[in-house]
């Protein structure tokens, strides 16, 4: 086996007639946060979810800690890593907190989180625990999503937007746990159309445009005007970092 | 109208309620108006007469038996017939439930005849008086019947795991999928839970009328009439809404006559449609204790 953790090969995805994602192919490899930018509608939603496997694959290969999971449904890629936090959280509202993260737990891997272990990570989630969903403000509903998904036990954990419709400061709370994520073993593949705060976060960034990638590479070694032109699909100044 | 009527209507309409909240929870749960359920609870009743004929047993004591194969006959009708047809063709499924009702219907006639059958119970005609007022037995029967199986169902739904996939489920089916929940069989279950309540309610009604293959259409319109009443996913709420119903039919059976008494359910329910065409109580996706 080789050292990637999450390998997605030439992957393509329909929307219907649509071409969502266009032979996309990245690895991502152990401990690290793996950024995919990229404008509404460029495809990077649609990718995670295929990922996970609630949106049928039209061709192209995921492999996960090298075994082949395309042909394999969600529940059982769940049960071998694969966790998605998805777009505008989805929290069960009339469940209260507690019973939204025990429903994560249905296929649960062995690991480092359970319920408890989310307490101390959101420690005001305790005292709301019998609260229902529905009545928790968005960046309340984004951490019990985010810990829903985490008492899974995930090797990968996918977070789909995280930021949409929250204040900035609320997102950098959010973000302020990935550092304890990483410690615990958890790789993180995330999709945000915030560009910097993707660039803040990531050791590496993908940028799709129309479902095809346009950039890929560290953050620190991509100028803006060539992040910029692969977001946008302006044509770049330079070239550098853009790969052919 | 005495008092007698009154109560032995609020008691026999407990057993509308569980039918009902049967009919609440497919609606809530699987988004699905099941056309048979009053035809399930004939089959129910059909079963312990026929159990009752081989063994001889107390209606009480065929209850666990006819729940058991109720159950796995729901379970496996949704499992392998609803469940194909829930995220695909909505209209169809309706029709389908349809189709089966009337299958079930003309199987019932075929195995046991057109003429009305009834269950024998040493507590089918008896009774006792409290406070001048005299109550059947059967009723009592009845309404402990209802009030054990709504519990039951309460507990199961708010106090389990299962209960808490189900009401995810019912929420929002496809992020219950993306966490690993097993939608199909969850809605399978719901089926099978269903059909215990109707079947239940089947086997006592068994005992105090008779029922015979074309029973299913008016209890179906008790039930139907019990969910709108109640809303969608109330489990104690739908007792209360039977108990409504069976009191309005002995109200119509003491003032206008015996025959009104179904034709008072549907008068109620056509002016409840109208009056309040979603319901007194909007849908709370199974969040109402």
């Amino acid at each position: 086996m080789s050292g990637r953790l999450l390998e997605v090969d030439e992957l393509t995805v329909h929307h219907g007639q649509l071409c969502a994602v266009d032979h996309v192919s990245f690895a991502v490899d152990p401990g690290e946060v793996y950024a995919i930018i990229g404008a509404n509608g460029a495809g990077k939603s649609t990718l995670l979810r295929a990922i996970v496997g609630v949106h049928p694959v039209t061709s192209g290969r995921i492999v996960l800690a090298g075994e082949d999971v395309t042909g394999i449904p969600a529940r059982g890629r769940l049960s071998r890593g694969l966790a998605l936090v998805p777009e505008g959280r989805r929290l069960f509202p009339s469940l209260s907190v507690e019973e939204n993260l025990k429903v994560g737990t249905v296929r649960a891997r062995p690991g480092p989180f359970d319920i408890a272990r989310v307490y101390e990570l959101f420690p005001w989630m305790l005292e709301r625990r019998r609260q229902r969903a529905a009545r928790l403000s968005g960046g309340e509903q984004q951490a019990v999503a985010i810990g829903r998904a985490l008492v899974a036990n995930p090797s990968v954990l996918l977070l789909d937007e995280l930021s949409l419709g929250l204040a900035p400061v609320v997102v950098q709370r959010i973000y302020a746990i990935l550092p304890e994520l990483l410690a615990s073993g958890v790789t993180v593949l995330l999709v945000e159309q915030d560009v910097s705060q993707a660039l803040r976060v990531a050791n590496r960034v993908h940028c799709l445009l129309e479902g095809r990638t346009t950039l890929e590479g560290s953050p620190a070694g991509l100028r803006r005007a060539d992040i910029e032109a692969a977001y946008f699909g302006l044509r770049s100044s330079g070239g550098a970092g853009v790969p052919a | 109208m005495s008092l007698t009527v009154a109560i032995n209507g609020l008691l026999i309409g407990s057993l509308y309620g569980l039918v009902g909240m049967g009919l609440s929870l497919l609606a809530g749960v699987v988004r699905l108006i099941n056309l048979a359920q009053g035809d399930i609870l004939v089959g129910g009743a059909y079963l312990a007469i026929a159990l009752h004929g081989v063994l001889g047993w107390d209606p009480l004591w065929l209850l666990p038996i006819v729940a058991v194969a109720i159950f796995c006959g729901c379970y496996v009708v949704q499992k392998w017939l609803l469940n194909s047809l829930v995220t695909r063709e909505p209209l169809a499924l309706l029709v389908v439930t349809f189709g089966l009702s009337l299958l079930l219907e003309s199987l019932y006639q075929e195995l046991f005849g057109a003429n009305p059958a009834s269950l024998p119970a040493f507590w089918g005609d008896t009774g006792f008086t409290v406070l001048g007022v005299r109550i059947e037995t059967l009723y009592v029967v009845a309404f402990i019947t209802g009030a054990v199986l709504a519990a039951c169902t309460w507990f199961l739904l708010y106090r389990t795991h299962f209960g808490r996939t189900v009401r995810a489920a019912a929420a929002d089916a496809s992020t219950a999928r993306l966490l690993g929940v097993d939608v199909e069989r969850v809605f399978a279950l719901t089926f099978g839970l269903a059909g215990v309540l109707a079947a239940a309610a089947g086997v006592i009604l068994a005992v105090g009328q008779s029922v015979s293959p074309t029973s299913g259409l008016s209890l179906l319109v008790f039930s139907f009439t019990v969910m709108v009443i109640c809303g969608i996913g109330n489990v104690i709420g739908a007792v209360v809404a039977g108990m409504f119903v069976g009191l309005l039919q002995a109200i119509a059976g003491a003032v206008i006559g015996q025959s009104s008494t179904d034709l008072a359910v549907y008068v109620f329910l056509l002016v409840f449609l109208i009056v309040f065409p979603s319901g007194i109580l909007k849908r709370r996706e199974l969040g109402i204790r």
